[in-house]
């Protein structure tokens, strides 16, 4: 028997069926679309000389007009449509419009306008109750960790609801002070971030789905346009972010499920102006049902800008090129795994993607790697059976570090024979969902319970690991 | 320049190419035919298109101006059928033929007031979060919130008086 409630139900739930353009159909609202905005500009352009030409016929209504005080902050004549432009839109010699965010318990002074990612440290706390979900290192020890700290809904700032935080580290992550961080949510459908990644002490992308660009160590962000997809994937090396952009339909904290049309886009730092990179078949990386993509950087310490970027498309290809936004190209036959679909914080639940000498790609407990660049793939070596493998990394000319939902493995010759690593204090529940190595002895990793509140270190090339919390330190 | 007006057309073209057969699915259930859908996903990509580099979210602003545009379309037939109806007001007992389910529930969300159908479509049918409801209509997420259980109340209580 079916109520009036199963009624709406069914309704709802039906699946949209498609209703594909006729051919054409995109070239006319194109057209249509330009010849509108020409009306619009001309539209304006008149409307200025009206009033331009009624004020200097009347320059006591101008007068009378000023003796009611100038507007209130933040009130425009299109105030609709202030509040919402897009900082990446404004001119590049305004100001920023709004005052950054230091998270929600941050003590950066406002006036200031918050607190700067540095080599040495601010002297502010670190936001308390952090639970961090990202974590990048720029070397000598500095790094910053971004995540929720505080009490969704009940933040500071502007936006009770926008409790992301950063902190920032000069000592590899053996103390923690608050860094001014982008005023938006955590992962949420398509708003909100999760993720961080810094090239230096200025040049910051927070991402994951929204993505936001700081020129400053974090005092001021900036939203860049996405136009209408969402960033699944961001790595920096050289001078320039390359990013995974995609339109995805998924909920919640699984903002990068349910995507297809990926696309790289690509931006030098300084520049919250992301554009495509050129890549084979239409500039389109083939979706094949709910997969994933994902992106790394083989870059050569040496001389950064001459590294190589690896994209794993969803249908399991490689392709890569270089880190200057010049085209990327299919490197071969495909890989041994596909990218599956994503985990919450945008990576591959299979075909985890790691570049050292050799580019890795773990299939479940299975490595494989390629010495061509992708073009051919041999076995490597099968990782302890516990667990599920979560994220894959290399570190000097060997070693090989892989996290899991139980632990950490570490290899030392390439992959080929697998130990399990020591976590001080035992492995936390649920494992880890990033390990990243910095150098060839220090690297981090995040536990996946992020209300643990803490990082893990290591600093003898991933055999022992040990945690430090972020808050109160 | 150039370059960045054929990124803009590039990244048109791919927002074009996937959401243009959602979009159009999802007028469709909402008007009476394939041209209407076409139509009114037309009109809104050209919108969207027209003011391209503005916009923070050009999806919500898609699904925005859709939805405009089904109310206006839903007026417009809405007069039309009463014009109808009092024309063929001697020939009482033809009562316009329905395919059942989806036009009762469709027409019902077509009854509801302005501001709880705009939240209901974007939620329910659209598929955006509340905070992307609230953040597309201006209003705040505890009022929206509560629109979408009138929303729902309102259809429920109108579904069960009609069975």
């Amino acid at each position: 028997m079916s109520g009036p409630r199963d009624e709406i139900d069914a309704w709802l739930d039906r699946e949209v069926e498609l209703l594909p353009p006729a051919p054409g159909t995109f070239e006319r609202v194109h057209r249509q679309a330009r010849r509108r905005k020409r009306r619009q500009a001309l539209l304006a352009a008149a409307g200025a000389v009206v009033i331009i030409a009624g004020l200097a016929a009347a320059p006591q209504i101008a007068a009378a007009f000023s003796q009611h005080g100038p507007r209130p902050p933040g009130q425009s004549v299109a105030a609709g449509r202030s509040r919402s432009q897009s900082p990446a839109a404004r001119p590049a010699t305004s100001a920023p419009a709004a005052s950054p965010g230091t998270g929600p318990a941050a003590t950066a002074p406002a006036q200031a306008g918050g607190t700067a990612l540095s080599a040495t440290t601010s002297g502010a706390a670190a936001p308390a109750s952090f639970r961090p979900t990202s974590i990048t290192m720029i070397g000598g020890g500095v790094g910053a960790v971004l995540g929720q700290a505080g009490t969704p809904g009940h933040c500071a700032g502007p936006v009770p609801a926008a409790c992301t935080s950063l902190a920032g580290t000069s000592d590899w992550g053996a103390s923690w002070y608050g860094v001014s961080a982008p005023v938006t949510s955590g992962p949420d459908g398509a708003l909100g971030v999760s993720q961080v990644r810094f090239l230096n002490l200025e040049d910051g992308w927070a991402f994951g789905p929204q993505l936001y660009v700081t020129t400053d160590g974090g005092l001021h962000w900036s939203a860049a346009q996405t136009y209408g997809m969402r960033v699944i994937d961001l790595e920096v090396a050289g001078n320039r972010a390359f990013a995974i952009f995609a339109f995805c339909s998924g909920g919640g904290p699984d903002f990068a499920a349910n995507c297809t049309t990926f696309a790289l886009y690509s931006a030098p730092a300084g520049s919250a102006v992301f554009q495509p990179v050129p890549l084979p078949v239409d500039g389109r990386i083939g979706a094949n049902g709910n997969r994933s993509a994902s992106l790394v950087i083989g870059s050569d310490s040496a001389n950064p800008e001459a590294g190589t970027g690896y994209l794993l498309t969803p249908s399991g290809y490689i392709l890569s090129g270089p880190l200057t936004g010049a085209a990327w190209k299919m490197t071969g036959s495909a890989t041994p795994c596909p990218a599956d679909p994503a985990q919450p914080g945008g990576q591959p639940s299979d075909g985890l993607l790691a570049a050292g000498p050799a580019l890795l790609i773990s299939c479940g407990k299975s490595v494989w790697s390629s010495a061509d660049g992708g073009a051919s793939w041999k076995p490597a070596g099968i990782a302890p059976a516990a667990g599920t493998a979560t994220s894959l990394t290399t570190a000097g000319s060997s070693q090989v570090i892989l996290a899991t939902t139980a632990g950490i493995d570490y290899s030392a010759d390439g992959g080929k024979t697998w130990q399990p690593a020591t976590i001080a204090s035992g492995a936390p529940a649920g494992g880890f969902s990033y390990v990243g190595m910095t150098t060839a002895t220090h690297g981090m990793a995040l536990p996946a319970d992020a209300s643990l509140g803490e990082v893990f270190i290591t600093s003898d090339g991933g055999t022992t690991w040990s945690p430090h919390p972020i808050s109160g330190s | 320049m150039a370059r960045l007006r054929a990124t803009d057309r590039q990244a048109a073209e791919d927002l074009f190419n996937a959401c243009y057969p959602r979009l159009a699915g999802w007028v469709r259930r909402l008007v009476d035919d394939d041209e209407t859908a076409h139509e009114i996903a037309s009109e809104a990509f050209t919108r969207l298109l027209a003011r391209w580099s503005g916009l923070d979210n050009p999806q919500s602003y898609l699904y925005m101006i859709a939805t405009n545009l089904v109310r206006d379309h839903w007026r417009k037939t809405g007069r039309e059928r009463r014009a109808i109806r009092t024309m063929t007001a001697a020939a009482p007992g033809e009562a316009a033929c329905h395919p059942a389910q989806d036009v009762d529930v469709r027409a019902l969300i077509e009854g509801l007031p302005p501001q709880l159908r705009s939240a209901f479509l974007l939620h329910y049918y659209a598929g955006f979060g509340v905070r992307e409801v609230a953040s597309m209509l201006g209003r705040p997420e505890g009022t929206v919130k509560a629109d979408l259980f009138h929303a729902r109340a309102r259809l429920k209580a109108a579904l069960g008086d009609s069975t």
